[in-house]
């Protein structure tokens, strides 16, 4: 495996009161719903993640995929439109 | 449920998998986990390890691992063909797993990353994973 440095925006994770561990259980999920974005003005690759921490807070993770790192650039509580998103990935 | 892979490329699909592999050796890492419960069960909880003169921590860890072990047993067991045609799987035999590990770290034999994962998964399920921590 090669091992990618996780850099995160501390300033958004303070702002939504997400933790990196949170950050972690999200990306760890097999419960999962994976959203592709438009790429970042950097012409990036982004993704949004979706899923619960192991304490249940359904959260979206935003992810940058810079070349020798990826950045969690955004964290927070899921959003009406992800949160719907993933309840319609559970029923399938 | 399946994860919505449809929405990735192959490349970012790669990169999210890497990803969970990483989080997920940090959770391990952590050793420890921690939930909420309210107020009336929390009350109950402590009465019960009082009555066992038993502190809430270790009580509650002993009926995890209770249950745990009769969960465990019930889980499928995945298995994953190795270069090699040895099978991974909780019951593979260490000196066989050691092996591929051995062949894997002098270069003999590639594997793909569902192959290492299935052998990083294993070393790791068999609290064998800071032995072989170069093979990461």
């Amino acid at each position: 495996m090669l091992y990618m440095t996780v850099t995160y925006d501390d300033d958004n994770l303070a702002k939504h009161k997400v933790s990196h561990d949170e950050v972690d259980e999200v990306m760890d999920a097999d419960l999962r719903v994976d959203v592709e974005l438009l790429p970042s003005r950097r012409g990036n690759q982004r993704i949004m993640l979706i899923a619960f921490t192991l304490q249940g807070r359904l959260l979206e993770a935003g992810i940058e995929f810079f070349p020798e790192r990826d950045h969690v650039f955004h964290a927070d509580d899921a959003s009406k439109q992800y949160k719907a998103e993933f309840e319609r990935s559970i029923k399938q | 449920m399946n994860k919505k892979k449809s929405h990735l490329s192959s490349e970012n699909q790669k990169r999210l998998d890497n990803l969970k592999a990483e989080a997920h050796e940090r959770i391990l890492k952590r050793e420890f986990v921690q939930f909420r419960v309210d107020a009336p069960m929390m009350n109950l909880l402590l009465k019960v390890a009082s009555h066992k003169r038993q502190p809430l921590g270790v009580m509650l860890r002993e009926w995890v691992e209770h249950q745990l072990a009769k969960e465990a047993k019930l889980l499928p067991v995945p298995s994953v063909d190795l270069p090699g045609g040895q099978a991974i799987n909780e019951k593979s035999p260490q000196k066989e797993i050691e092996k591929v590990v051995l062949d894997y770290q002098s270069g003999r034999i590639k594997l793909s990353d569902k192959e290492y994962r299935a052998l990083m998964d294993w070393l790791l399920d068999h609290h064998l994973a800071a032995k072989y921590a170069r093979l990461a």
